[in-house]
């Protein structure tokens, strides 16, 4: 039932979406490209996890990402109400990355920095470091249980194209690539851990490996690690491509940070 | 009780700074962080009682990381005698670099002396989860816990 | 069980006590205590391969009124970011709180208030 809801708001959604009136596109749409998953298939990554795991995750008051999200809410109100109303930002996070015109992929990442540099007139926070995954996690956390839409032309981008590229290479010395685990191999175990289905929809996310938050940039970096191949840097624009390309292949799945994982 | 299972509490027993007042310098130096130094209760632990009793220690079985394991500690008050009370939980990893992982005092306004947190283990090992009775008696629950590692290394 | 709420943190934010809103005279209930702390060891090295020094949480201290509900004595294999939860029975109105040190010396607290209705 749930599922039907979400499939429904989504076709409605696409509908309004692909046929705004008065920028109706003269040219016929390019045939969709077909998605890993249908709808009806997308699994978030909290399915694959350990019962406590997912029990930790469906109680806030047992998450400890909600610290992280406690810390953003007051950098929030210190530095970033004074322009945004906390109500109006709900649906951010649900509305990026996003590829601009000319420009690289905007992550929520790089969208706070930018307002960092711009508007509040300070040095970029680092990646990684404890107010970014604090912004980030508030912002995402606000955003919880909205559901990402793709813009209409992505899959024409060259972004979307490198991030698809980065996706379906094989690469490292395991011969590995990701879709080969998150496309083709999703539900079969590594080990005793479950292959997800690849989805980046509760990041920022509380992991245990890392004993605290972490962003996508960082599990993407990790997954480059696993399969013994360079890890890029935390700026390689890499990463934001890959963000983009997995955002359109989850599309549908409702926002769930802080997850939960292992 | 097992006389294999006793032999692994007494050891990891020892360990524990419930006792290592009674081991002398080399118990100490061994937990020269241990924070507070006890009354010693060797004398208590020389005439315990070992006995599952009322407790319980819920771990799961098979663990992915070992850097958060979730653990219930639970002491049924139900099956203590009158007027004897349950004075400390505790739970001993004998695996893990500092053996003793937990020892926590209850107050009395504990309405069961119950206990939901989160571990580190460092391998696969028995865990022991203990109770200690305010008449010496010490309950004890050990679960034999396998840690599997995780699928993928993650050096980030 | 009653309807489950966050209590108002203290400036800093680095930790939670989750108590219910409101209470009945006699009802059992849960008090979680979450903590964000590194809970560091000593035995991993950083980046550059130095060790991180130990710093783990020694005392966790949980009072309600000043009475004593809990007091973890050694804490060692404790998670990162640790959570502990206990069950209480609300009796009357009145303050639990939370006071913690670690090794370096830091100390953290946390109160909320406990409302019991007719108590």
């Amino acid at each position: 039932m749930r599922w039907l809801l979400v499939a429904l708001g989504f076709s409605f959604a696409a509908y309004f979406g692909v046929a705004p009136p008065g920028r109706a596109d003269p040219k016929p749409p390019p045939a969709a490209i077909q998605k890993p998953y249908a709808l009806a298939q997308l699994r978030s990554g909290a399915s694959f996890m350990a019962p406590h795991l997912q029990a930790q995750q469906r109680d806030d008051d047992q998450n400890p990402g909600m610290l992280w999200v406690d810390q953003g809410r007051d950098l929030f109100a210190a530095d970033c109400a004074r322009c945004h109303d906390a109500e109006a930002q709900k649906r951010l996070a649900a509305k990026l990355p996003r590829v601009t015109p000319n420009g690289p992929v905007v992550t929520l990442e790089t969208q706070i920095n930018r307002c960092q540099t711009d508007r509040v007139k300070r040095a970029d926070y680092p990646l990684e470091s404890q107010p970014l995954l604090a912004l980030s996690s508030y912002l995402s956390f606000a955003a919880r249980g909205e559901v990402y839409r793709a813009q209409s032309d992505v899959t024409s981008t060259e972004a979307w194209q490198r991030g698809r590229n980065a996706f379906t290479q094989v690469q490292g010395k395991l011969d590995f690539s990701c879709a080969a685990c998150h496309d083709q191999m999703a539900g079969k175990r590594v080990r005793t851990q479950a292959i997800s289905q690849g989805h980046g929809v509760g990041f920022p996310a509380y992991r245990v490996e890392w004993q605290g938050v972490g962003s996508l940039n960082r599990r993407l970096r990790a997954c480059y690690f696993g399969m013994e191949t360079l890890v890029p840097a935390q700026s390689d624009p890499i990463l934001a491509d890959l963000a983009l390309y997995l955002a359109w292949r989850s599309e549908g799945l409702p926002l769930e940070a802080p997850a939960v994982r292992r | 009780m097992p006389s294999a299972d006793r032999r692994a509490l007494l050891h990891a027993a020892a360990l524990a700074p419930w006792w290592w007042a009674a081991l002398g310098p080399f118990g100490m130096a061994v937990h020269s962080q241990t924070p507070t130094a006890d009354p010693p209760l060797d004398q208590q632990w020389q005439r315990a009682r070992v006995e599952r009793g009322g407790l319980s220690l819920d771990i799961p079985v098979v663990v992915e990381t070992g850097t958060s394991v979730p653990i219930v500690l639970f002491a049924d008050r139900l099956k203590l005698k009158s007027g004897i009370q349950i004075e400390r939980l505790g739970v001993i990893a004998p695996k893990n670099p500092r053996p003793v992982a937990l020892d926590v005092e209850l107050g009395a306004l504990m309405s069961q002396a119950r206990l939901t947190t989160n571990i580190r283990l460092g391998a696969s090992q028995s865990v022991i989860g203990v109770a200690l009775l305010s008449d010496g008696t010490l309950w004890q629950h050990s679960v034999n816990v396998v840690l599997t590692g995780s699928a993928c290394y993650d050096g980030t | 069980m009653s309807e489950p709420s966050t209590s108002l943190n203290p400036p800093g934010r680095n930790a939670r006590l989750i108590v219910p809103r409101l209470l009945q005279r006699g009802e059992e209930f849960t008090a979680r205590l979450l903590i964000q702390h590194p809970m560091e060891t000593g035995f991993r090295r950083d980046d550059a391969g130095k060790m991180l020094p130990a710093n783990v949480i020694e005392e966790i201290i949980l009072r309600f009124d000043g009475e004593l509900v809990f007091r973890g004595r050694v804490l060692n294999a404790l998670s990162a970011n640790p959570s502990l939860a206990v069950l209480l029975t609300a009796q009357k109105s009145g303050t639990l709180s939370a006071n913690w040190r670690d090794q370096m010396g830091n100390v953290g607290s946390i109160s909320a208030e406990l409302r019991v209705a007719g108590g």
